[in-house]
């Protein structure tokens, strides 16, 4: 079962991504100002996401469909 | 002292071959290997030409939220010439949610203002289109609605001919929508070729299954279609080909994609 939560992009720092689903920074999915990041795992929480909120599949796709995450102009028109 | 490859023809190969197997095909001038499970081709000029694949073990599984498939390549090709085809194999895992987003398929851009192709399952707003967009020296879009109408899976193929060509969505071997391609543009493609995000980054990310994703530089047939989604499941010289079998290689062994986080699953595949 994969768990989600967001952060600050500023504490990317600190993450180690061996305990994460993405590959590294680069593959993360962050906001569309940049200014949060998207961490994923799968087991207990790593310790530098503590206190973290965790969000289920269902509720961080709620979350990634605003504005905030998603851009609002559909593609291809 | 050359050694003589035994012959045979592409309709009447060996029915209980061994692995390592090899023969001359005299009607396709092929080299054909036996892997032990598929059949494998080469030109006799010694580039990749085909492949049977009956056997599917594993399809991959995307959560919609930032797995995908990096193949590591433009295919530029699809937008300088406007000749290609593209096809795989997909099952949403919810295609009726309620969650509305873009749903990235196979993807070298996800904007008309970027060159290359978006294939995506739109169900923005309530809509529940497929559509295909090819983006050269303008941009053209196929909408199918009911395109996906359910949550099995469906094989599905992109056709283009040329600059100013025919231009196809294929939905199990039938076509659900068609159109003038655009022509041709100089230009690469926004981004390498994905499976399961438009454009990383920006989201349209797939909560789907996909496996077989194959990518052609010429304009399939829909006879070719027919082959590929079923008996014989032969793909004719395949650009790339990623059979999802438990990892993200390409069968030609020249663009061997990156997995970011989609899980290869044996509980459900197409056949």
């Amino acid at each position: 079962m994969r768990t989600y939560v967001i952060a600050n992009s500023s504490e990317v720092t600190g993450f180690d991504f061996n305990q994460l689903i993405d590959i590294d920074e680069s593959y993360s999915r962050k906001s569309l100002d940049g200014s949060k990041i998207l961490a994923r795992y799968e087991g207990g929480q790593p310790s530098f996401l503590w206190g973290k909120t965790e969000y289920t599949h269902e509720e961080i796709l709620e979350v990634l469909a605003t504005d905030e995450w998603t851009p609002d102009e559909p593609p291809g028109k | 002292m050359p050694t003589t490859i035994p012959s045979t023809t592409s309709s009447t190969r060996p029915g209980s071959p061994s692995a390592g197997d090899a023969y001359f095909e005299t009607d396709t001038k092929d080299i054909i290997v036996y892997d032990g499970t598929d059949w494998r081709s080469w030109e006799n000029d010694g580039s990749f030409a085909s492949g049977s694949f009956p056997s599917n073990s594993y399809s991959a599984s995307f959560d919609g939220v930032n797995d995908y498939i990096d193949t590591n390549n433009k295919f530029d090709f699809i937008q300088q010439t406007c000749e290609f085809s593209v096809t795989c194999w997909a099952k949403w895992t919810d295609y009726n949610s309620s969650t509305s987003q873009n749903q990235s398929i196979i993807a070298t851009t996800s904007t008309s203002s970027q060159k290359g192709l978006y294939f995506y399952y739109d169900s923005r707003g309530g809509n529940r289109n497929l559509k295909v967009m090819v983006s050269a020296n303008t941009a053209v879009t196929l909408s199918a609605t009911g395109g996906v109408g359910d949550n099995n899976w469906h094989h599905y193929a992109v056709t283009c001919s040329g600059s100013g060509g025919s231009f196809k969505l294929y939905k199990d071997g039938s076509v659900i929508a068609s159109g003038t391609a655009p022509t041709t543009t100089s230009s690469t493609a926004f981004h390498t070729m994905n499976l399961g995000v438009g454009s990383s980054g920006y989201g349209y990310l797939t909560d789907a299954y996909l496996d077989e994703a194959a990518v052609f530089n010429y304009e399939l047939t829909s006879s070719e279609i027919d082959d590929i989604r079923a008996t014989p499941y032969s793909y004719i010289k395949y650009t790339s080909l990623y059979r999802l079998e438990n990892n993200a290689n390409d069968e030609s062994g020249a663009n061997n994609g990156t997995n970011n986080g989609a899980t290869f699953v044996t509980s459900t595949k197409p056949y």
